[in-house]
């Protein structure tokens, strides 16, 4: 709790310190630096932390790497902001102060131990959120902003339902204090199993509202149409999978309870998949197109929770950090498009390659890792998950994923292919190159560091490897 | 009276009155029915507080009613008068199918969790309270409903969490916190939606599609 505790407190003097310039040119400035910083700090706190629980360490490796991303490209995104007079100065500091705070809940909420003060910390994450998605300040943000807040407040509501019943269930077997994932681990198998399977389908709409699960994923596409793109960056690489990360605690806390709901989540994950491969196909939004590719993501991420072996949580582990790299930079790519061309729509932004190399190879390579193009992080995953279905006796699973993965990634691909093709146009390209240079260098770093596999990631996966104790297979 | 009864009958009072936030279209009559339902359900944490001998938690609880009950009900129908809310002719749903639907949800819940040792019956009225509120916010089309659905939401499942019997002040206020946050960000929101999309009627808001950016322009 004191590490959630001191990252929280560190985001909130950061915020504090830019939304004091706020009326200077130093805020975005100043926002840029300090967001990065956090960002690498939070990097050094999952590296360095090995005491601490495994998942919680991927979830927060994911932020640290999503805020570097997010806040060294976002400098220039906000300043052609300001310079293209859709944001004032202020505007700008303010959506990077916010992002501090939002990025310092995340990280405060996957190291938490506490599963209340994660609940805590996730629900911060929509009020903050609120402001970042209505501060386009016209009739779409407001509608997003209503739609994302509404549906967030209600489902995380629910998961705090799911806990009062776990609460209770603990308290009647065991006298402890706050409910903690171990202390939840420690006496799930004696919890009755259908209130605790309740309870547990309880966080499962809190926290899967949160990580976009289907069928709570509807706020996903019309936030991140609406958001700037940083914040688009930092909602689908940090904060839906941190989200994940929790549910999975608990998940993996109670074997008997998730034995119940285990035809659930993998209903749920499979729908997903086939909502979002259908929402991808022929998608016209450059940035929706994104957002339902996290719906996608997510989905095979759920599948990897519900089987819960210790293949299929490495899967994970590896789905969330490639998927956390790539997705970031593919939206400060698309979202570079979008600002040059001044559209969203991807026949209005296709073309780019000649007047944009650099941001094109951006979108070429990020995209290519999301449909899992080999030697990416996300290939390894997909393969691994693939393995853990059919270990755990689950074939049929293993062929109608393969059958989704398939049809998502061409449904994607057609996508990205059509933007960076097509007839060529020109183009002036008013941002800065910092919005591609970094993601570019962090989605090639996270194939070379998955190809050298240091000793610290090595042990990572061990780690989370071993978590697995009332999976399949 | 046992603490038992004191609180199965505040949680029943609190049940009657999201039952019949459900039922109520006006405008300003709902407002009223989420601070019934705050202070029934706050005899019912207090009742909780005493059996436990917590001054802190009672104190908590009796600041948690004022602002449940009285502040954020104020907030509301100052929010309504501002924006000269009509009452709601035309719910998402016909109303006796609503009422039909929250009753069910309702009795599943409590024998839902019937089974746990203790307070089963409690706990599944108290989370009954919450799964309605969130049926009134997807029932209904104006803004304020919509918000009122969510406080009623709120109440319902905060109360599970204290009479679940491992809550302390520090973490009911934190909760209280959150709430009263969640509940300006919505006062806010629903403001904003006014302002630049023109309405209250939040179920009629249909444009976010993928070109919407031609409407922004």
């Amino acid at each position: 709790m004191s590490t959630s505790l001191g990252l929280l407190a560190i985001s909130a003097v950061a915020a504090a310190l830019v939304a004091a310039a706020r009326r200077s040119h130093a805020g975005p400035v100043l926002a840029s630096v300090l967001g990065t910083a956090l960002g690498a700090g939070l990097v050094s706190v999952a590296v360095l932390s090995a005491a601490a629980d495994p998942l919680s360490r991927v979830a927060l490796l994911g932020c640290g790497v999503v805020s570097v991303v997010a806040f060294a490209g976002g400098y220039s995104y906000y300043q052609h902001q300001v310079r293209e007079d859709h944001y004032s100065n202020t505007d700008a500091s303010l959506v990077g102060s916010v992002s501090l705070l939002f990025v310092g809940l995340l990280g405060a909420a996957a190291m938490s131990d506490d599963v209340l003060m994660a609940w805590a910390f996730i629900e911060g994450t929509t009020i903050v959120g609120a402001y970042l998605v209505a501060i386009g300040r016209h009739a779409h943000s407001a509608e997003a902003a209503w739609k994302f807040s509404v549906l967030c407040f209600l489902g995380v509501g629910t998961g705090l339902a799911g806990l009062g019943i776990l609460e209770a269930l603990v308290a009647e077997t065991a006298s402890t204090g706050s409910l903690t994932f171990d202390s939840l681990g420690a006496v799930s198998a004696s919890l009755p199993v259908v209130p605790a399977a309740a309870g547990l389908a309880l966080l499962f709409v809190g926290f899967g509202t949160k990580a976009g699960v289907f069928p709570f994923h509807w706020w996903l596409p019309d936030a991140h149409s609406q958001t700037p793109t940083p914040v688009s960056a930092l909602m689908s690489g940090a904060l839906v999978p941190t989200a994940l990360v929790l549910l999975a605690r608990a998940w993996l806390a109670m074997p008997d309870a998730a034995g119940r709901l285990r035809p659930v989540l993998i209903g749920a994950a499979l729908l997903g998949l086939l909502v979002a491969t259908l929402a991808m196909a022929g998608q016209g939004d450059a940035k929706r197109l994104l957002a339902y590719s996290t719906v996608e993501h997510m989905a095979l991420m759920l599948v990897a929770v519900a089987i819960g072996n210790g293949l299929a949580l490495v899967a994970f582990s590896l789905h969330l950090l490639g998927h956390a790299v790539a997705k970031s930079g593919a939206f400060m790519g698309i979202g570079s498009l979008v600002e040059s061309f001044g559209s969203r729509r991807i026949d209005r932004i296709s073309g780019s390659t000649a007047s944009t190399p650099l941001v094109s190879s951006l979108v070429i390579a990020s995209g290519a890792s999301l449909i899992g193009f080999p030697l990416g992080p996300i290939f390894v995953a997909e393969i691994l998950l693939l393995i853990a279905a059919a270990n755990a006796g689950l074939s049929w699973l293993a062929a109608a994923l393969a059958v989704l993965l398939v049809l998502a990634g061409a449904a994607f691909g057609e996508r990205v292919v059509r933007i960076v093709t097509g007839p060529s146009r020109a183009v002036t390209v008013t941002l800065g190159r910092s919005v591609a240079l970094v993601p570019l260098a962090a989605v090639a770093l996270s194939t070379v560091v998955l190809l050298a596999r240091p000793a610290a990631l090595s042990a990572l996966i061990a780690a989370v490897a071993s978590l697995a104790a009332g999976g399949l297979g | 009276m046992s603490v038992e009864s004191l609180q199965l009958a505040g949680l029943s009072v609190g049940m009657l009155a999201v039952l019949l936030l459900v039922w109520d279209k006006s405008a300003t009559g709902g407002i009223g029915l989420v601070a019934v339902q705050a202070a029934a359900n706050g005899v019912a944490a207090l009742a909780h507080a005493v059996k436990v001998g917590s001054l802190g938690l009672a104190v908590v609880v009796i600041a948690g009613v004022g602002v449940k009950a009285l502040l954020m009900p104020w907030l509301l129908r100052r929010a309504a008068r501002q924006a000269s809310v009509p009452s709601e002719t035309s719910p998402r749903l016909h109303t006796p199918a609503a009422l039909l639907v929250a009753i069910s949800i309702l009795a599943g819940s409590v024998l839902l969790f019937s089974e746990v040792a203790s307070g089963g019956v409690l706990l599944g009225i108290a989370l009954g309270q919450g799964l309605v509120g969130v049926w009134v916010v997807a029932s209904r089309r104006g803004a304020l409903a919509q918000i009122t659905g969510v406080v009623a939401a709120e109440t319902g499942m905060g109360v599970v969490l204290t009479i679940a019997g491992t809550s302390t002040p520090v973490l009911e206020l934190l909760l209280l916190g959150i709430g009263l946050g969640v509940f300006l960000v919505l006062l806010g929101l629903a403001a904003n939606v006014r302002r630049y999309a023109g309405t209250s009627d939040v179920g009629s808001l249909s444009s976010l599609t993928e070109y919407a950016e031609e409407a922004e322009a």
